[in-house]
């Protein structure tokens, strides 16, 4: 089976200005290789400052990645604009208090890549809008409400909504179910697994909680300063672990469990 | 028609239409509004009103009292200086000179300002660290100082005092601008919009500018006072306008010696001044935090 994402050597290095002219390069992450099926979950781990949330940037397009190519369907998208981009792979940010603009309705939050990257008619976009509200569990009256008259668990309904309203391929979301609490994480959890069923839709979970990792993922990658130290079937990989760093994740993880 | 909406909102208030619904709430507030509208109207038609003409002298009349004090006379209803001109119309023709030439400049340095700010704010790298440390060397000089260094150039006059406070005010609204429009450009909403494949254009117009209202109010707020306070202040020092303009504080300067004499030609500009600058920023500081409130 072709897979709908192949990472090729894949490498961002943030350059720092120091005064005008002294500058420094910071990695963030090495060249990384992977590829990703459609209709599965891939789950990057690992602990923080390793590199997750760049790499997450860099194949959504939010940072350009200094090396590497990212192929979807074949097509690399690591030279294209937002625009090509932006109907093939899509990104919901972790807290969505910060990624939903204050002073948008949610209806025009929703219908900014509609407008921008189809030829719908205003009705039809008005269809779309509601139908994506309803995918996701709101209403369609929600549409004329602003961020703040919502819950955070309603708000990240909106940003998956806004990620799905275009059709895309691939979904990347980084630590989307850090900042909700726990009721709310397993509602947006479930709403996530049966939208995947639904459209066969690709997910890329940048995740903390292993427990979650396990119950959600088919693959795994574990990232340790930049590099990617373990990859394969999530429950091989959790069973099993072979590098000391996927152990010791582990392990903090079961100490938090017992207490 | 039954009303179902007893127990909903009945409709839905956009983020700034709520903060002035909030400011409507605030009493003081919208008195010092209507006061504002007052004294922006009287700047707009005050030659019309005034009940003298600008260099009206009435010889027989110098140095009459406001009309509630004894000796006083109501067709001098303020009193008169001592030339004999009318205090009233005076004062109605300054509010023209004072705060009617404050707050074109202000507009104009506003407008200016922001494109200039807005340009440098989007963009990035060499350029914006250009501006960027230019306009932190312009704002560390206080701007009635780098007004009088202007002026002291320029030469003294009505006309030159509105350009160097212009001018003092320029990077002011520059740097404010440019500041929020980069502090807006790394949030997450910006990011989104960007995603969605937006120009900056529209980047420009649906998710930064109305989000940095509160920088506009504020600033504006500001500017207003200190484009007057510099404005007096220079009329004052006797490098801005020149008598017969009865600029307040040309006004002020003028009858400093007759303090004792006739306290009231004193007094009268400077309330004028005062209560000008207090309405101000009780209107602006009400709104700002009409607008902060209204977010959440
Ligand atoms: N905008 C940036 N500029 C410079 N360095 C950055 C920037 N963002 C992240 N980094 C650095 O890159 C590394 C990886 O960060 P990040 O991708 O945020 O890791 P994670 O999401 O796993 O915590 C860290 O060392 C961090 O300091
Ligand atoms: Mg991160």
């Amino acid at each position: 089976m072709i897979p709908v994402l192949s990472v090729n050597k894949l490498s961002k290095s943030y350059v720092q200005h120091h005064g005008l002219f002294s500058k420094k390069a910071i990695t963030a992450f090495a060249p990384v290789s992977f590829e990703l099926e459609q209709g599965k979950t891939l789950a990057i781990v690992g602990e923080s400052g390793s590199g997750k949330s760049s790499l997450a940037k860099a194949l959504t397009g939010v940072i350009t990645p200094s090396s590497g190519s990212i192929c979807i369907d074949g097509v690399n998208m690591a030279d294209k604009d937002h625009k090509q981009r932006c109907c093939q792979i899509r990104m919901i940010f972790q807290d969505p208090t910060t990624s939903l603009n204050p002073r948008s309705q949610i209806g025009r939050i929703l219908k900014s890549p509609l407008l921008l990257n189809t030829e719908l008619s205003e009705q039809e976009m008005d269809i779309r809008v509601s139908d994506a509200l309803r995918q996701v569990g709101l209403l369609t009256e929600h549409a004329q409400f602003y961020p703040r008259m919502l819950s955070s668990g309603q708000k990240q309904r909106v940003a998956l909504a806004r990620a799905l309203i275009l059709k895309p391929k691939i979904i990347v979301a980084d630590e989307v179910l850090a900042t909700l609490d726990v009721s709310v994480r397993s509602q947006i959890i479930n709403l996530i697994l049966d939208v995947q069923r639904e459209q066969n839709i690709s997910f890329i979970m940048v995740a903390h909680n292993l427990g979650i990792v396990r119950h959600i993922s088919d693959e795994i990658i574990v990232m340790h300063e930049g590099h990617i130290v373990e990859f394969g079937p999530t429950a091989d990989v959790l069973d099993n672990p072979q590098h000391t760093i996927t152990q010791r994740l582990l392990m903090n993880q079961q100490v938090q469990f017992r207490k | 028609m039954a009303n179902h909406n007893v127990f909903r909102e009945d409709h839905i208030r956009s983020p700034l239409a709520h903060s002035w619904f909030l400011y409507q709430q605030n009493t003081i507030g919208m008195v010092a509004l209507w006061a504002l509208i007052f004294i922006l109207i009287l700047t707009v038609i005050g030659p019309w009103i005034a009940p003298y003409p600008m260099d009206h002298k009435d010889v027989s009349a110098l140095l009459k009292a406001p009309s509630w004090v004894e000796h006083g006379e109501v067709h001098f209803f303020l009193g008169t200086d001592d030339l004999g001109r009318d205090l009233l119309s005076q004062i109605i023709y300054g509010a023209q000179l004072t705060f009617g030439g404050a707050f074109l400049t202000v507009f104009l340095a506003l407008v200016i300002g922001s494109v200039i700010g807005i340009i440098g704010g989007m963009s990035s790298g060499m350029q914006a660290s250009v501006l960027h440390h230019f306009l932190d060397t312009l704002l560390s000089i206080p701007s009635l100082l780098l007004a009088i260094i202007i002026i002291s150039v320029l030469g003294p006059g009505y006309f030159n005092t509105l350009l160097a406070v212009f001018l003092a005010l320029l990077p002011l609204f520059t740097r404010a601008v440019y500041r929020a429009v980069h502090d807006e450009l790394n949030k997450e909403y910006i990011i989104a919009l960007r995603l969605d494949g937006a120009t900056p254009l529209r980047i420009l117009r649906y998710g930064i500018l109305p989000n940095i209202v509160e920088t506009f109010v504020s600033q504006t707020t500001r500017a207003l006072t200190s484009a007057i306070l510099d404005i007096t202040a220079l009329g004052f020092l006797g490098l801005g306008a020149q008598r017969p303009l009865p600029e307040w504080g040309t006004m002020l300067s003028d009858t400093m010696e007759l303090v004792f004499l006739a306290p009231w030609t004193v007094t009268l500009p400077g309330l004028a001044i005062l209560i000008t600058i207090l309405i101000i920023n009780i209107v602006g500081e009400g709104l700002r935090q009409a607008i902060l409130k209204g977010m959440d």
